[in-house]
């Protein structure tokens, strides 16, 4: 199968370039301002597409542009272009129904290449574990998948559906994502001999043809969840790694640390330019953190006991905590260049991960992945005089407290949000109200997990978006007036608040 | 929780009583004409009579014990889920006006006065009540509370002064948790979840309807009159079963959503907005409707927007739903009450726009300052807006009927694009 | 083409038939106990005056608080929109006409009028008798004077004098009180003139009123009133030499303007 599609793949290459979906998110943003008719916006979008395409094919011909363009390509930007951007923009007229003979035939792909991989597995190897699909099939099969289903379902359902889904995908798949059946078991080999708790860069990013082609989605599917797998590995992982990188030996043009600095790089702009293409919304649909912690937030609803709503000083505590232990973390990962053959600097035994080891996904994940046998331990208490064991216990605590007795206490710590947060107002995600349909009834800050007051309070500024929202979308759910809030992506109306009776 | 001890009974007075026949054939007389007059109205649902039944005296089914109260600020949903009935007293009878002159003041609300009328019969539906709950909305109503705790036991709902959710909302689900303590202990039974959300289904049904109601009249006016619309809400508070009144306005409903006129209609829309009309004083109504115009679409807290907003809840702890409730009933009540013009004003404008209106009537109560004061500030923003505002100021008696009568058919007269 | 306006009032009913020239006929009757009755004699009368038949008038409209009690009209109008269209009509002064005062039997109406000659806003004070016509009779009774020579002693008055009640029926005590005071019976004449005049002045403004001022009504033939009124309104007044029939003639006026309309579109 792979040989049919090759061609076809080569040809659909700059589909995959994050620079393309910066591009076209930016167009999108600025065409609709513009008062032109639609059928020149429509032709100006379409001429810089084709620009693009142009000076793509025209770069990629030398070799350094080929490495470049390749560090930052990724399926997802081709999951995004063609699947979440269209179903988000197009006016759902019967043309709509063309476009999603495409998502149908990426589900069918993705069938197929599953299919095609599990005959490949000799057959004494097969077993429910090695279901092998190539990680851009199941991106975009799921996807697909989702965006199928949408319209058939109401808000909540479908939160639930996508939530789940991504947890399930982003916790137990990384097991499953494999080339085919010869690169998991050369990961396998490779793993025995690595350092403890290491993966090489290029085992924790999704391949799709190259082997150092890398993305980052801006949520948390920790890398320490599995065996590695190609959908793990959080941008704080690699901001760690930009900041161990050896700038000395950058200096001196050594290729690999350019090579690795390069690939880092392209990561963090993907990430970013994802990060202003969806807002926060990674948060509220996507973290798998946040989804586990929602499981235990659903015992205290199920017994009915009311949440604690964290006072603005203790809002305060939160962001600040987030980004002074964020800081101090990143500081250390600065120091690894330095550090002497017992892994010292000054004295301070650090870690290759330092946010990693307090941060409590690599407590929870594993677990959630593989049961009660994958618990890694605290860091000990000679790492870093006491400071990481004694913060993994505080975040872990804050992190199961937060979410037990609080809706999304945690979320205003993580510095993972708080990155995609800065985009939620400017990017291309609005929080839209119209005030002159708000009577103020507080339905949407009593629902919000975030404890948001904007949105109800707000009544001049038609953008209620805010930094602290991770656009769950509860409140345009459960507003009962219609049409008073709704979610805008770049101007085009996705979803809007109803009475439902 | 403790007794409310809101009155002070060292100063316990004897309920006055009256002995004055004429005024409940008057009151009855009244509400006869009203009836007989909305009896000539072409197109009226077949099961109208059951809905002007339970206005005229919802009778008493069954021994549930019966809580009177007012206004649209009391979740009633309470007072369902304690297998009680509840029974919104506003008086709208002329008639029982005049007579609660006799004893208070006449310079006070004519709703205040002829909601105390009905307790001195000692026939009124109003003293088959077993308990009162009055809020604290407007001057009226809180010293009517005093004078009724007279008569039956009363407790007053505070509310806070602004509808900010953010100050006062955990003061009111607090409110409304005193109240349901209250209510609890004087009706000897417990308040369970399963009853209180079972309760708020039944309103939120309620609310279904009546938002399909409103769709079908302002797209179709002729299926169904305002007045029968207002009788049809205003039935659903006025003690009866629930269950079967949501039966047969679905009938109802099936109705009107299924007539298709026959000719265009070329009455002027007007959005009614102001102070409640209850019935049977529907003298506004009348005149708006004899003029030739429709009521589209309206504010009243006795209109649509009484039922307009459902209870919404997300989790069903016994604080999460007191908190739904106080969001709904205290926080979305469109009641001048509150220092909070802007949402009303915003509304006035909103539903001129979604429903093509061609004008504004504001009806004012007279003696109501809240409304009289809110008339002067409205009328300088419409007319900002550019849309056509009348504002009628009256009370409950039926004499200067001709006199409002001109002024509507001169406003009807502005409002008309030939 | 010949319309007709028939304005049925409390006191008096009017009617006036106008032709493509203008008024051909104005005529005033009492109103009497029956004034379905009374609004046939009168139109007949205006007919007869003007020389013309019934099946002459191609359309009749009528006003008026008895305006649904006469059923041969084509046409029911208010007194309002019947009122800014006769004033409108009517000579008026070089400066337009931007607020009407009608001071009748027993009510008064201000009318504001916007620069295209639409109703801007208008207000009537329909609750009890102070500031109408009613009043000045009431206290020309008790002064025990005919109507005309009260209102030529309240001309004669220098005196400012203070009046207090503002209901009639206890203005008539206050009179009593007065006079055993030996003020002049002129004095008391203005003072009343002035206590309805000021009432009318606060309704004018509250009304939002600007522009010129026409006072029509039977009100208007009170030169007593007019004075007071124009010293309160601090401007001039301008009283058409119809003002009585003034509605009637709107009715006409606006009556005409109707059927014009319904012959463009090609209805008949």
């Amino acid at each position: 199968m792979n040989d049919f599609l090759q061609p076809i793949l080569n040809l659909a290459e700059p589909l995959t370039s994050a620079l393309l979906a910066l591009l076209v998110v930016l167009a999108i943003a600025w065409l609709r301002g513009r008062p032109w008719t639609a059928r020149a916006r429509r032709g100006a979008f379409v001429l810089v597409v084709a620009l693009f395409f142009a000076v793509y094919y025209l770069v990629r011909g030398t070799a350094a542009g080929a490495r470049w363009l390749a560090a930052m390509n990724t399926p997802f930007a081709a999951v995004f272009l063609t699947v979440v951007l269209p179903a988000m923009h197009l006016p759902r007229n019967k043309w709509y129904r063309l476009f999603l003979v495409w998502p149908v035939l990426l589900v069918a792909i993705a069938v197929v290449s599953v299919v095609d991989a599990y005959r490949a597995v000799p057959g004494n190897a097969r077993g429910f574990h090695w279901i092998l699909v190539r990680p851009v099939w199941l991106i975009a099969g799921v996807t697909a998948t989702l965006v199928l289903i949408q319209p058939l379902l109401r808000l909540a359902t479908f939160r639930r559906v996508v939530r789940g889904t991504c947890l399930v995908v982003l916790v137990y798949g990384g097991f499953a994502l494999r080339q085919s059946y010869d690169d998991y078991q050369a990961m396998l080999a490779r793993r025995k001999d690595a350092v403890q708790d290491m993966m090489l860069l290029s085992e924790t990013s999704p391949v799709m043809q190259h082997d150092d082609r890398l993305a980052y989605l801006p949520s948390a599917p920790c890398r320490f969840t599995a065996d590695g797998g190609y959908v793990q590995g959080c941008n704080l992982e690699m901001i760690q790694r930009l900041m161990q990188v050896n700038l000395g030996a950058v200096g001196r043009r050594d290729p690999s640390a350019i090579g690795a600095l390069s690939i880092i790089l392209g990561a963090l702009v993907v990430f970013l330019v994802f990060c202003f293409a969806t807002g926060r919304a990674a948060c509220g649909w996507l973290c798998p953190l946040s989804t586990l912690g929602d499981v235990l937030n659903w015992f205290r609803v199920r017994l009915g006991l009311p949440h604690y709503k964290p006072a603005q000083p203790v809002k305060l505590a939160a962001l600040f905590s987030g980004i002074g232990l964020g800081s101090i973390a990143l500081a250390m990962a600065k120091a690894y260049p330095h550090l002497d053959a017992e892994g010292k600097f000054a004295g301070c035994k650090i870690p290759l991960y330092p946010f990693c080891k307090i941060c409590p996904s690599q407590q929870v994940c594993p677990v959630a992945a593989h049961g009660v046998s994958a618990y890694a331990g605290l860091p000990t208490w000679d790492w870093g005089f006491g400071f990481f064991r004694a913060a993994c216990m505080a975040l872990l605590a804050f992190f199961a407290l937060g979410f037990i007795a609080s809706r999304r206490l945690w979320c205003r710590l993580c510095p993972m949000g708080m990155i995609a947060g800065l985009f939620n107002r400017g990017g291309m995600f609005r929080l839209a109200k119209d005030a002159g349909k708000c009577n103020q009834c507080g339905v949407c800050a009593d629902v919000c997990p975030m404890d948001i007051d904007m949105v109800r309070s707000e009544m001049t500024d038609e953008n209620v978006s805010s930094f602290d929202c991770v656009l769950c979308l509860k409140c345009v759910e459960k507003c009962p007036r219609d049409e008073c809030l709704s979610i805008e992506h770049a101007g085009a109306k996705v979803a809007e608040s109803q009475y439902q009776p | 929780m403790t007794d409310a001890k809101q009155f002070d009974e060292r100063y316990r007075l004897n309920p006055r009583r009256s002995d004055d026949p004429g005024a409940r054939k008057r009151s009855r007389f009244v509400a006869e004409q009203q009836r007989l007059l909305q009896s000539d109205l072409t197109r009226r649902p077949s099961n109208i009579a059951f809905f002007e039944d339970l206005l005229t005296d919802p009778g008493r089914p069954d021994d549930k014990p019966l809580v009177g109260y007012f206004c649209n600020m009391i979740p009633i949903e309470t007072i369902i889920a304690l297998d009680a009935r509840p029974i919104r007293l506003g008086c709208g009878n002329p008639a029982l006006v005049q007579q609660g002159e006799e004893v208070l003041s006449g310079e006070i609300c004519p709703l205040a006065k002829a909601s105390f009328a009905a307790f001195l019969d000692a026939d009124n539906p109003a003293n088959r009540c077993d308990a009162l709950i009055l809020p604290s909305s407007c001057d009226a109503k809180r010293k009517l509370g005093e004078v009724l705790a007279d008569y039956k036991p009363t407790f007053m709902f505070n509310l806070p002064p602004e509808q900010d959710a953010k100050r006062f909302g955990a003061v009111a689900a607090a409110e409304v948790e005193r109240m349901a303590s209250w209510l609890s202990k004087r009706l000897k039974r417990r308040l369970r979840r399963s009853a209180l959300l079972e309760a708020i289904s039944h309103t939120r049904r309620r609310t279904a309807l009546i938002r399909r109601f409103q769709e079908a009249r302002s797209a179709k006016p002729a299926a169904l009159s305002v007045r029968d619309f207002f009788v049809i809400i205003q039935s659903a508070a006025a003690g009866g079963d629930i269950g079967a009144w949501l039966a047969e306005a679905e009938k109802a409903l099936t109705e009107v959503e299924a007539y298709e006129p026959t000719r265009r209609r070329f009455r002027p829309r007007i959005v009614l907005t102001g102070a409640p009309m209850i019935w049977p004083n529907f003298k506004v109504l009348n005149l708006i409707e004899e003029a030739r115009a429709d009521v589209v679409a309206d504010t009243l807290c006795t209109g649509a927007e009484s039922c307009f907003d459902p209870v919404v809840y997300e989790e069903k702890g016994r604080k999460a739903l007191m908190r739904a409730l106080a969001e709904r009933y205290v926080f979305a009540s469109p009641c001048p009450c509150f220092i909070s013009q802007g949402t009303r004003i915003a509304r006035v404008l909103d539903l001129v726009q979604e429903y093509r209106a061609d004008g504004v009537i504001n009806y004012g109560l007279r003696l109501c300052q809240l409304f009289d004061m809110e008339a002067y500030r409205l009328s300088r923003i419409l007319k900002e807006n550019k849309i056509p505002f009348a504002n009628i100021r009256t009370d409950y008696s039926l004499e200067d009927t001709e006199q409002l009568r001109v002024r509507l058919e001169a406003f009807l007269e502005t409002v008309e694009k030939d | 083409m010949i319309s007709a306006g028939v304005d049925i009032g409390s006191t008096t009913t009017k009617a006036v038939i106008v032709g493509d020239e203008g008024p051909r006929a104005a005529v005033i009757v009492p109103t009497g106990n029956l004034p379905g009755k009374t609004a046939v004699e009168v139109f007949q009368a205006a007919l007869s005056e003007a020389s013309l038949k019934e099946s002459d008038v191609d359309i009749v409209a009528t006003t008026g608080y008895g305006r649904r009690l006469a059923d041969f009209g084509d046409v029911v109008m208010t007194q309002i929109k019947a009122c800014a269209a006769g004033a409108l009509a009517a000579d008026g002064p070089a400066e337009a006409i931007h607020t009407i005062i009608d001071v009748g039997g027993q009510d008064t109406k201000v009318i504001a009028i916007d620069d295209e000659g639409d109703i801007e806003d208008f207000s009537m004070n329909d609750k009890c008798a102070a500031g109408t016509g009613r009043f000045l009779e009431v206290l020309a009774q008790k002064l025990e004077m005919p109507y005309e020579d009260f209102v030529q002693e309240a001309l004669k008055s220098e005196t400012l004098l203070q009046m207090n009640a503002t209901c009639a029926v206890f203005a008539e005590s206050e009179v009593v009180g007065l006079l055993a005071r030996n003020v002049a019976k002129c004095d008391i004449a203005l003072a009343a003139h002035n206590a309805i005049a000021s009432r009318i002045a606060s309704m004018t403004r509250r009304v939002g009123s600007r522009g010129a001022y026409c006072f029509v009504g039977g009100g208007a033939r009170n030169k007593a009133l007019v004075q007071t009124l124009s010293e309160h309104l601090n401007k001039p007044i301008h009283v058409p030499d119809n003002a009585q029939t003034i509605v009637a003639l709107g009715a006409a006026v606006g009556a005409r303007a109707k059927a014009a309309k319904a012959l463009e579109r090609g209805v008949q």
